[in-house]
């Protein structure tokens, strides 16, 4: 009984402190961005700096959130301050994900590049080079981080994406480095708007918030004004199909998806509807032969290039309609030997191309642009 | 007496395999009535997309399942008399690793070496191929060397080492691959029935029928091999011979098969003890048709259960045949038969 007692008092000890970690978090002097879309980030002021709040960074995590204060002119964080400082503006970045490398493009900081994750994921010209040239090195990617490398490399901040399992053992090893390090959340955001919107945190980094927020607005509104031309057309709403099969199970994503937003965004209407949530499942192949067997239009297939690659990798599917009208389009356009693809990259900052692509491709007529800039249409 | 019960319990089986094969034909993710089935299946002018779901993916599936059932098992009863082991299944000379060596080789192996997996090679040889080439290798390796080996327990431990070694190298190939990659690998390792087309079933079909027709003429000298090799020996049996036929009837079922639908664990090592706890005897004559029989049967009701019939996922094959294969390996290891 005592025994008991004893663990009971040892497990209620144990919680209270983990949750006082959790719990501890610093006051600022009030907010300094509140995001219209996100809902990973937050900048709040802090003096004559800002911090950068993190939430919930990784698949499932649940209030979990984490500071880093971006500091200006050397000022120090606020007592009790737990997680990371910067000082502004950051002069030497490692990212890990090849979308980062699209942000930081997008207001002008590719010069703060010093590190990639799987240069042959990457198609930015910039970045190719400078890893010719020996400026940007490859660090290597999930199991086989290069840490001497990234030590050597003296960053200011490594910008890393979470996953649930292994993140602790990195970041408790870049911590011993001393090394800063930053989780980015832009892929964990359900909205194509939401993810672009990380633009400004990443502004914040190099000081220049103002000019990503600038930039953000225009993405904003060329894709609300694509939007509402799309929502206009009164034809036809044309089907949609996702994604291809693995042997015979296939992925389709969930309704509240990202891909499934930009569709309905585009005027297209996705066939596979009916779970509500922005996860991934698997169906079974005759249940996907019959949706895609009445779908329109066919995309996102992986690695396939043409129609015939697709027909002899999927002999079951080759007499459905969007095959046999030549709606198949992939988003591929220039892709790296090794599968990463520039939609990958820059079509999180860049929702507005991809709904125009989605828009050219579902309705021909509507807008003026007419070339891909993501997609390619399978021949 | 006892060979007329024999002949009771061979048509309750074959009328199983039967029903069992129509179920699998009726039931599946998408909900079809029996009468549009019916239409399916002999009115040429019904709806194309029912007539599509049952001639181009239920048929060929339920067709694979009766195979792969009859050729896992035949290979699993053979395997256990040449090694007088009851633990002894298809995959026990690395077949299995063998093919995730060949398989992992092409989809993780290749774009390591920046070749493409949309490229003519890959696809020329694609996974089947692939898969094949590797469990034969290992075969091959297997017969090499036993020639020189007269210790059969030798041999299944020499089995063991070359799945290991294949098993580290696949370790190397995943954790060096891209995503995408792996997720293709991960679903071939995960087994399927459905994977099969129309057109590889004429490839598939002829190359079992031959496996499964040297098993049938193996049954006399495993019987003699049931009372140990140097019986079998004084008995006029050329044990090498039997040996290397059994190698080759191994590497066309089992082989095959995994090259075609993945690593499908666990029928080959217990249908070979259901046929035996049924009939109680241990004469391959029947033994042999009795593991094919039964095999086709379990391996239907096995996909059955995978098709979740009604709901619109499925899930691996591998799990259902593991969970109803386990607790029939776990009988015979209570019960403890001395079955050799």
């Amino acid at each position: 009984m005592r025994l008991v007692k004893g663990v009971l008092l040892l497990l209620t000890a144990i919680l209270f402190c983990s949750c006082g970690d959790r719990t501890k978090s610093s006051t600022y002097d009030g907010v300094a961005y509140a995001p219209r879309y996100a809902s990973g980030f937050e900048i709040f002021k802090s003096g004559e700096s800002s911090v950068v709040r993190s939430k919930n960074p990784w698949q499932g995590a649940e209030n979990i959130t984490m500071d880093m204060f971006v500091s200006k002119n050397g000022e120090l964080p606020p007592e009790g301050f737990e997680g990371v400082v910067v000082n502004t503006p950051c002069r030497r970045v490692i990212c890990l994900s090849s979308s980062y490398v699209a942000y930081l493009d997008e207001i002008g900081m590719l010069s703060s590049i010093v590190g990639v994750s799987g240069i042959d994921f990457i198609s930015n010209e910039f970045v190719k080079e400078a890893y010719s040239s020996g400026y940007i090195k490859d660090v290597g990617y999930d199991n086989t981080f290069n840490y001497e490398l990234i030590s050597s490399l003296k960053p200011d901040l490594v910008l890393m994406y979470g996953v649930s399992s292994g993140v602790s053992d990195m970041t408790d090893k870049l911590r011993e480095m001393n090394v800063p390090s930053f989780f980015i959340g832009d892929y964990l955001e359900k909205s194509p708007l939401a993810k672009a919107e990380w633009l400004v945190a990443f502004g914040e980094l190099f000081g220049i918030r103002e000019v990503a927020v600038d930039r953000f607005n225009e993405i904003v509104n060329n894709y609300n004004r694509m939007k509402n031309i799309a929502s206009n057309y009164d034809g036809p709403m044309p089907t949609v199909m996702l994604n291809a099969p693995y042997r015979d199970v296939w992925f389709v994503p969930g309704d509240g998806s990202y891909m499934v937003k930009l569709i309905t965004d585009a005027g297209g209407d996705y066939i596979c509807k009916g779970v509500d949530n922005a996860i991934s499942r698997p169906i079974s192949g005759e249940s996907a032969f019959l949706f895609s067997s009445r779908a329109d239009f066919w995309l996102n297939l992986g690695n396939v290039n043409s129609l015939k690659e697709l027909v002899a990798l999927n002999p079951k599917f080759s007499d459905i309609k969007s095959v046999g009208n030549r709606a198949v389009y992939n988003n591929t356009k220039n892709s790296t030997s090794m599968g990463g693809s520039l939609f990958w990259e820059s079509g999180a900052v860049h929702p507005d191309l991809v709904l125009e692509d989605l828009i050219n491709i579902f309705h021909p007529n509507l807008l003026d642009s007419k070339e891909l800039n993501y997609y390619i249409q399978l021949q | 007496m006892k060979k007329k019960f024999h002949k009771v319990y061979f048509i309750i089986i074959i009328l199983a395999v039967i029903i069992l094969f129509g179920c699998d034909i009726i039931f599946g993710s998408v909900n079809l009535s029996l009468s549009e089935v019916w239409s399916a299946l002999f009115n040429s002018d019904s709806d194309e997309s029912i007539q599509t779901i049952i001639w181009r993916f239920r048929a060929p599936k339920a067709i694979v399942a009766v195979l792969a059932g009859a050729a896992l098992s035949a290979s699993g009863l053979q395997m256990q008399t040449l090694f007088r082991n009851p633990l002894a299944g298809p995959y026990v000379l690395g077949i299995s690793s063998g093919a995730s060596l060949g398989v992992s080789a092409l989809i993780l192996g290749l774009p390591l070496l920046g070749i493409s997996f949309d490229s003519d090679i890959v696809r020329n040889i694609g996974v089947v191929g692939a898969a094949w080439i590797g469990s034969a290798a290992i075969l091959a390796a297997i017969i090499a060397v036993s020639t020189r080996i007269k210790d059969i327990m030798a041999i299944l431990i020499l089995g063991m080492m070359f799945g290991s070694a294949s098993g580290a190298i696949v370790e190397i190939l995943q954790y060096l691959s891209p995503e995408g990659a792996l997720k293709s690998f991960v679903v071939w390792s995960m087994g399927s029935l459905g994977g099969v087309t129309t057109t590889q079933l004429t490839i598939l079909v002829p190359v079992l029928l031959v496996g499964l027709g040297i098993s049938i003429l193996l049954i006399k000298p495993l019987n003699t091999l049931l009372l140990g090799e140097s019986y079998a020996r004084s008995m006029g049996v050329n044990i090498n011979v039997v040996r290397r036929l059994i190698f080759v009837s191994t590497t066309l079922l089992a082989g095959t098969i995994t090259a075609f639908c993945g690593p499908v664990g666990f029928i080959g090592i217990a249908v070979p003890h259901m046929a035996r706890m049924f009939f109680m005897e241990a004469d391959h004559k029947t033994l042999m048709p009795a593991s094919m029989l039964l095999g086709a049967a379990v391996m239907l009701l096995c996909d059955l259960i995978a098709q979740l019939p009604g709901s619109e996922m499925t899930v691996p094959i591998n799990s259902i045949t593991a969970l109803i294969g386990i607790p029939i390996v776990i009988l015979v290891i209570v019960k403890n038969k001395k079955i050799f």
